[in-house]
């Protein structure tokens, strides 16, 4: 009797078994029930493949720009504000994979390890997120953008936030064009549709790669306040001639910038020598993705290793290989207008829960990419171009530095048109990067778009 | 309509109450089932005719040799390793001799097998020579406990309020008013409460820990079945009405389990049988033939032959720490198991063989031949997925669900989505996606348990199963027989096994193999068999019988 009993704790085995296993799985749920809970084929997320199951999405004037309504996902009522906040807001197929509804997914649903996705199912709704987006402003840069490719973005440079961010193309999210649509047209009007420019982009930058070019000068060319060139319209390096596209005469280095004489930093970028220069991009970020939302920014690239001197040249005007990301271009003018501290940009402001709790605040996070001292020279020399060449009455009572680029891209296209400035009256701390693929001079195009959202922004803010 | 919308008002509330009162039953159940103090009566005693030496004879059996796993080590030459048992059977004390070389003689005479001893009689036990001496009082009741004794009749009050939220959560299925669901919720209360008056007062039974947890399992059943099918749910209250019978059945039939020994023959001729039947008449449903339609009802014989099984391997009493009809076990099992095996119902043969290691070892704790058997059954287990691939490839996307998420990881990883989805406390009965999968309420009764009860449930059952299972072991000693201390371990291993093999398969813990969770899920075979293994579970508990009908015939001192 008292052996057979005895041979029972070989059940024991069979015990530990299942406890061991119950703590295992308890264990995976505790890890990984956010991630479970919140897949797309969780049919109490979604309605017919699309996920329906977030909250609202407002901008920062409290506008709502997309909501839930029985089961369905409803976007604001202008064509405007949908499609300018179209990358964003995003898709609810994932396609946008920037975009706040897929970003975001998991805060939007109000999922939690202790509740579940109860509060969706309780308000019908998951969490409400504030955007720092000016739905008006971006409206005002899709109408001036017209239809043509590139990006309109902006962000305060203190704190971060983002105040506009229109991508072209895009579509309208009411009315979207189908999958065969986007794969069968020939005409490139959908061409990367469903990347924003601001995150997934890539250009040229042209002459506003001056402004690091600039940068490098300052710091490591001691005498160079008293540097003067003359242009003759073009300069041999290496046997290869750079060109201007007018003659610009005598100038100091002042007007050098901002007359974006390529002769100029052609000669600068000789003195520079490559490894300064590749110094100088690296500090301010080049070949460094960000993350944005819950992704990561295309990393820009400077890359001079295999350059000869007439490639370093061409590099120094921002031509040669490289390419910019507009995201990080932001950075670059935050730190040019604070002090060598580059704020990073920002859009969802906070996640709020149906009943009003905040689970996620946005808070200021920053980089030092260079001294204060390089970073004044440089914004009094921008500032100089906006007085002398481009005209303050353009950005009336902004006291804006900026630079414009003309981005050679091909033979057979019209170059990129760059703007990329920023405000320094107090009131406007605002930073602002305008690409227009293909679209010719930087001081046409790029130029009075940036004009108009600035005093947009500008009147808004005030 | 008011109804109605009283019952939307108030359902945020009842994921909570329902829980707390599940929750609240079963941890208080377990309380009082393990730290009860229970008197152990000494039943008489074995006086040394020489040395006045006395050896206390308890309900239990005691074994008497020179092996020292023995109760009584008597380490002379003339007694045999295991020399003989003695039991306390309600005539009074019977000695067993378990083949010993040189005897026992009762009153100078030898006994063949077994005999009756009374007060004063005198037994030689090779050589030795004691005189048995009753005890004066033959019924000794249990009084102290370390934790007041719940209160059974406020725990049915609570279970009935469970059923009663369940009930009109589900009474309006589709905006329509359902009658079935008014008489089926009441009926299973009244059930409940006509269970405890039947046993308290005609089977005198005072402690009811695994019943009401058995009742408040199958409540959280019932209620997921009345949600999801509500056609189905007044067959599924019909089985527990069975299951309910046949657990007072067996309780009274296991108090007599001596003159029951006899039916093991009939019983595992039946087993065999009937899951021959099966093999031969059931079509294949799921890809397994283990249903039987016998006009109009369907059962799954091999839930019914799981009673019998534990019934057969349990019944050894004499032959203890034997090996010799060990073997005859073995056959049988391998007969059921193959049978199972052969209607590709895996899971199932898994749950038999794994109860036959449990039992067989610990009738003989021969690990040697277990060994072997697990050896041989380990490659035919090979054989046959080598031989027929398409059974390996129903295991194919163990620990690869996600990778398969649509196709053989469909209901692994949805299980997995909506348990996470219900969080700790779940999103309340009905509000589940889960359920509208193939198999919600009987494969994947554990999700659907967690999307709508919550996580806390969900383990919660589990749980409570490996807490019985760890009382059992600790009190199969304490038990009046052989037969209830491997009858009990054996039946809650074997639901254990179930359990672990249902909750693990279908989170891709351990391969899919689609089993029923014991009490929980939809299906009146595996109800009424999870009651039946209960009631050798409940034999465990000394109070069982300790409470039962004093005997006062004879024993007296003369």
């Amino acid at each position: 009797m008292r052996t057979t009993a005895k041979r029972s704790f070989v059940v024991f085995l069979l015990v530990f078994a299942v406890v061991g296993g119950l703590a295992l799985l308890g264990v995976r749920f505790a890890v990984n029930g956010e991630k479970w809970a919140t897949l797309r084929a969780n049919e109490h997320l979604t309605e017919d493949g699309s996920f329906i199951a977030a909250g609202n999405i407002t901008d920062r004037n409290g506008e709502v720009l997309a909501y839930t309504e029985d089961n369905e996902r409803v976007y604001n009522d202008s064509e405007r504000i949908r499609r300018s906040t179209l990358h964003i807001v995003g898709d609810t197929e994932g396609y946008i994979s920037s975009g706040v509804q897929t970003a975001y997914k998991t805060k939007l649903t109000g999922y939690n390890p202790v509740t579940g996705i109860y509060s969706l199912k309780k308000y019908g709704r998951g969490n409400d997120v504030s955007l720092t987006i000016d739905s008006q402003v971006s409206a005002l840069a899709y109408d001036e953008l017209d239809g043509k490719k590139g990006i309109v973005a902006a962000y305060n440079y203190e704190t971060g936030e983002l105040l506009c961010s229109v991508s072209s193309p895009n579509y309208d999210i009411e009315d979207k064009p189908s999958a065969e649509e986007i794969d069968e047209n020939k005409d490139g009007k959908y061409d990367g549709i469903y990347l924003n420019r601001l995150i997934d982009g890539l250009y040229t930058p042209g002459s506003t790669f001056k402004i690091i070019t600039t940068a490098s000068a300052v710091e490591n060319i001691p005498d160079i306040s008293s540097f003067t060139y003359k242009c003759t319209g073009e300069e041999e390096i290496d046997g290869v001639k750079v060109t201007c596209p007018n003659v610009h005469g005598k100038m100091d280095f002042d007007e050098c910038f901002a007359n974006s004489c390529n002769c100029a930093y052609a000669v600068l970028s000789q003195k520079l020598g490559k490894e300064k220069l590749e110094l100088t991009a690296s500090e301010f970020g080049f070949g460094k993705s960000f993350s944005f939302g819950k992704g990561e920014t295309a990393a820009s690239k400077f890359d001079l290793s295999e350059a000869t001197e007439a490639d370093i040249a061409w590099a120094s005007v921002g031509q040669y290989t490289t390419l910019v990301n507009p995201y990080h271009m932001l950075t670059v003018l935050g730190a040019v207008a604070n002090d060598g501290e580059a704020v990073l940009p920002y859009a969802v402001s906070s996640v709020t829960t149906p009943s009003g709790r905040v689970v996620e605040k946005a808070t200021t996070t920053s980089e030092i990419y260079i001294t204060p001292e390089v970073s004044n020279t440089v914004k009094e020399m921008m500032r100089n171009n906006v007085e002398t060449n481009y005209g303050d009455y353009k950005f009336e009572g902004l006291s804006m530095c900026g630079k414009t680029g003309t981005a050679e891209v091909s033979e057979d296209e019209k170059p990129h048109s760059w703007f990329m400035g920023f405000s320094t009256n107090p009131n406007c701390p605002v930073a602002i990067v305008v690409v227009v693929e293909n679209g010719g001079w930087g001081s046409s195009k790029a130029l009075p778009i940036a004009s108009e959202v600035m005093e947009a922004i500008y009147k808004s803010l005030s | 309509m008011l109804v109605q919308s009283v019952i939307d008002l108030s359902a945020p509330y009842m994921r909570y109450i329902m829980l707390a009162i599940i929750l609240y039953v079963t941890v208080r159940m377990l309380l009082a089932v393990f730290f009860k103090k229970t008197t152990d009566p000494v039943r008489g005693k074995l006086v040394n005719k020489i040395t006045r030496e006395e050896i206390s004879l308890y309900d239990r059996e005691t074994s008497l040799g020179r092996n020292k796993k023995c109760d009584i080590v008597l380490p002379f030459d003339t007694i045999s390793r295991l020399h003989a048992v003695i039991a306390y059977r309600s005539k009074g004390f019977v000695i067993f001799d378990t083949f010993s070389k040189s005897g026992v003689s009762v009153n100078g005479e030898k006994i063949n097998g077994k005999s009756l001893v009374h007060h004063g009689d005198t037994i030689d036990i090779g050589g030795l020579e004691y005189t048995l001496s009753e005890a004066r009082y033959k019924y000794i009741k249990d009084k102290s406990t370390l934790i007041a004794k719940p209160s059974y009749g406020f725990v049915l009050i609570l279970l009935a309020f469970f059923n009663l939220c369940s009930m009109f959560l589900n009474l309006y299925p589709n905006g329509e008013f359902n009658p079935q669901i008014l008489v089926v919720y009441l009926g299973f209360i009244a059930i409940q409460w006509m269970y405890f008056a039947f046993a308290s007062f005609v089977l005198r039974i005072h402690n009811f820990e695994l019943e009401m947890i058995a009742f408040a399992f199958s409540s959280v059943g019932l209620a997921i079945v009345g949600s999801i099918y509500p056609d189905a749910v007044l067959k599924q209250f019909l089985a527990l009405v069975i299951g309910v019978v046949g657990f007072c059945f067996l309780t009274v039939i296991l108090r007599h389990i001596e003159t029951m020994k006899s039916l093991r023959w009939v019983l595992a001729g039946a087993s065999i049988l009937i899951l021959g039947l099966t093999l031969i008449l059931a079509e294949t449903t799921n890809g397994a033939k283990n249903w039987l339609s016998l006009g109009g009802i369907s059962v799954q014989p091999s839930e019914l032959v799981k009673v019998a099984f534990i019934f057969v391997g349990a019944v050894t009493l004499e032959k203890l720490q034997s090996i010799k009809n060990l073997s005859m076990y073995i056959v049988f099992s391998a007969i059921c198991v193959g049978e199972l095996f052969l209607m590709y119902d895996f899971g199932t043969a898994l749950i038999f063989f794994f109860t036959f290691v449990v039992i067989a070892f610990m009738r003989s704790g021969d690990i040697k031949t277990l060994s072997l058997v697990c050896f041989v059954a380990a490659l035919g287990a090979v054989l046959i997925l080598i031989l027929k691939p398409y059974v390996a490839s129903r295991f194919s996307t163990y620990l690869h669900v996600w990778e398969y998420m649509d196709e053989g990881g469909y209901q692994q990883t949805r299980t997995l989505i909506y348990s996470a989805s219900g969080g700790l406390f779940g999103l309340g009965l009905g509000n589940g996606e889960l359920r509208n999968i193939f198999a919600a309420s009987e494969d994947l009764v554990f999700g659907v348990v967690c999307e709508e009860f919550g996580l806390i449930m969900g383990f919660l059952i589990p749980l409570t199963y490996a807490v019985i299972a760890v009382w059992a072991i600790f009190n199969a000693k304490k038990t009046k027989s052989t037969f209830y201390a491997i009858a009990g371990v054996g039946a809650i291993s074997m639901m254990l096994f179930q359990t672990m093999l249902s909750i693990f398969g279908i989170t891709d813990l351990l391969p899919l193999t689609g089993v029923t969770l014991p009490f929980v899920s939809k299906g009146g075979s595996s109800i009424i068999s999870s009651f039946c293994l209960f009631a050798y579970i409940k034999t465990l508990d000394t109070r069982t019988f300790a409470s039962f009908k004093p005997h006062f015939e004879g024993g007296d001192e003369k």
